[in-house]
């Protein structure tokens, strides 16, 4: 999400952290650890953007990969870079600057690094840590400008078994926006908007959904007892009060109720939502909050959310014991997660709903 | 009016005829059978509420504790109404009755229903005092478990084998209860890990702490760190890794889950299980 949209959304005071610890460095040459830290798709990569832009694109701007975490991924380059332009161990030949923002390919001309996804730089496995530790020494004991990026959920485990906040003088954590500030997020990103209509039928919201209990009867026998419960998309199209709003205002907050407050996940429900040119409180569809997950799905699923995106080999290996290939069919026929070419990330519209889940269980901190 | 009806039994028919003649009774048909639908209702009631109560609990998973603390307290409102409703109804208690009601009642716990009442007293402090609630890990009477049920007369608990143990109430008065989690979902669990004297004992403790936070299961803060103890013997080192589960009912799981990846990192690096010489107590049997 580009900085223009964080600012339109009302992230002022993240985008101003940025630039403090930004502008201490250029003014005063004083480095310092910034890391910028927020859910999947909540636009993370638009600050450090534009801390590059800031940096004058000279700042190494290291992408890690996910297999960052056993050294086969590109090397950090050194973050203590001399005034002569004498840059460290990094080659560079794995930066994705030059295709970003403007980032040259000759190195930094002065000791700034942005590290982006650095929640990559561990496994939960015994020894998945050493890659993670190694980064955080050697950024401990540099005066160069370290900005980074986190996954939050990564982040949370790692703040707790690692400590990893204490290496970081500056934490801009992005947080949820309310329905108005998606709006604008929405409106300041797409040229085009589309109708907003009361849909009638097709779109209508039922208010009350039925669902069954099995009441045991003698002989092992069992009935089932239809009973009535709300519905959770109609309870999303409500706002707090509880007053009705504008069919538009509707449309907003439910978005902010599935995305929870999340840019990246609204501007995807938002695009999944348009039908026709038009769209209507029915349109936004939310999900079922009842997820249970078993031991199995909510390891594999906690994997997936913290690290973004993961191939099924590596989660095959990081669960020997586990039936990942399963899971992973029964995650992705459930909606959660999404497999493209061996590739397995959480998909955005279920996001909240997974997060939910693995809180229930107890396994976000 | 029908006193005494003949279905009754023995026991209530002799008292019957004696207190209706001094007033102050309803034993008529229609207030035995109120009476004796009502006790049954009153089971259904407890009983269906128990359940409901556990299964909304269980959607809270983490949090299902400030559900279960409702089940015993329901219980005992249920009953409770149901025996204030059954002797509304078949006494009419003046004063003089009341006295002598008591007195019976005296009689009868002091010649056999003393361990009744004191286990119905005990079940009263368990709703009043919570020295435990329904989920928490507990040793009671002897027995470890978890806590299932908290009824009127005893507690319910179910043991790592699967095992039902039904214990008195009573038992809080005489043996103390050692309660794990306290109410809390998340609970300590220790993994002991037997070493070599001579085996590389930093590394063993690195491996052991790795495995205890990667574990699923784990439940890590400032109030809940992940440890590794290290004691020193003869003939072996201990390694005692400490740490939190996320919810107590992953207990024996999450040892699996370390002890197995423990085991197996030790065996790939070389780090071997203690020599005990004969005689000696070997600490991993």
């Amino acid at each position: 999400m580009p900085v223009a949209d964080l600012r339109a959304a009302g992230f002022d005071d993240e985008v101003e952290k940025v630039g403090t610890a930004v502008a201490g460095y250029l003014d005063d040459g004083v480095g310092g650890n910034v890391a910028v830290v927020s859910e999947p798709y909540a636009g993370r990569e638009g600050l450090l953007a534009y801390a590059q832009s800031l940096l004058d694109n000279e700042a190494r701007w290291v992408a890690l990969e996910p297999d960052a975490a056993d050294g086969s991924g590109p090397a950090l380059p050194d973050p203590i870079v001399g005034t002569d332009g004498e840059s460290g161990e990094g080659d560079g030949s794995d930066d994705q600057g030059a295709g970003r923002a403007g980032a040259t390919e000759d190195g930094p001309a002065a000791g700034a690094l942005i590290v982006a996804d650095c929640h990559y730089l561990f496994e939960r496995r015994i020894d998945g840590f050493a890659a993670l530790d190694a980064f955080l020494d050697r950024i401990a004991l540099s005066d160069a400008l370290v900005v980074t990026s986190w996954n939050r959920y990564a982040w949370s485990y790692l703040d707790a078994v690692r400590d990893v906040g204490d290496t970081f003088t500056t934490t801009v954590e992005i947080p949820p926006l309310d329905a108005a500030e998606i709006r604008t997020v929405l409106e300041h990103h797409y040229d085009e908007r589309p109708d907003v209509v009361d849909a009638g039928g097709a779109g209508r919201v039922r208010t009350v959904v039925f669902d069954e209990a099995r009441v045991p009867l003698p002989a092992g026998r069992s009935v089932g007892v239809p009973y009535p419960k709300p519905n959770p998309a109609w309870t999303a199209s409500w706002s707090v009060s509880g007053v009705e709003e504008s069919v538009e205002a509707v449309v907003f907050e439910k978005l902010r109720r599935v995305s929870n407050g999340n840019p990246g996940v609204a501007m995807a429900v938002w695009k999944e939502s348009v039908r026709d040119g038009e769209i209507a409180p029915g349109y936004v569809k939310a999900f079922d909050t009842d997820l249970a997950l078993d031991d199995d799905a909510a390891a594999v699923l906690w994997s997936v959310l913290a690290a973004e995106r993961v191939g099924v080999a590596r989660l095959s290996a990081l669960f020997p014991e586990r039936p990942v290939e399963a899971v992973l069919q029964n995650l992705a026929e459930r909606g959660l997660v999404t497999v493209a070419d061996g590739v397995v990330a959480v998909a955005p519209r279920a996001l909240h709903l997974a997060v939910a889940a693995l809180e229930r269980r107890n396994m976000i901190w | 009016m029908v006193t005494g009806a003949g279905g009754v039994g023995a026991l209530w028919n002799r008292p019957v005829v004696a207190q209706s003649a001094s007033a102050g009774t309803s034993f008529t048909t229609e207030n035995i059978a109120t009476a004796a639908v009502t006790l049954v209702f009153a089971y259904l009631l407890a009983t269906t509420m128990s359940r409901l109560l556990s299964g909304l609990a269980d959607r809270f998973a983490a949090r299902r504790f400030r559900v279960m603390i409702l089940i015993p307290i329901v219980k005992f409102l249920v009953y409770g109404g149901a025996l204030y409703f059954v002797l509304s109804v078949l006494f009419e208690l003046t004063q003089t009755q009341l006295v002598a009601f008591a007195g019976l009642l005296g009689a009868a716990i002091g010649l056999g229903l003393k361990d009744l009442l004191a286990d119905v007293v005990g079940g009263v402090v368990v709703v009043l005092e919570q020295p435990f609630q329904v989920g928490d890990k507990v040793t009671l009477g002897g027995h470890y478990g978890e806590v299932v049920d908290v009824g009127v007369r005893s507690t319910t608990i179910v043991t790592p084998t699967d095992t039902l143990v039904t214990v008195p109430n009573f038992t809080l008065f005489n043996e103390s209860v050692a309660n794990a989690n306290t109410s809390d979902a998340e609970m300590l669990v220790t993994v002991d890990f037997y070493v070599d004297p001579d085996a590389d004992v930093d590394r063993a403790t690195d491996i052991v702490t790795d495995a205890l936070v990667t574990s699923p299961f784990v439940y890590v803060a400032d109030d809940a760190p992940a440890t590794v103890v290290v004691e020193d013997d003869l003939y072996y080192r201990t390694l005692q890794g400490r740490a939190y589960v996320t919810d107590l009912r992953s207990e024996v799981t999450f040892k699996t889950d370390v002890s197995e990846r423990v085991l197996a990192a030790f065996d790939a690096e070389g780090i071997q299980s203690p020599k005990v010489p004969a005689g000696v107590d070997d600490p991993t049997e």
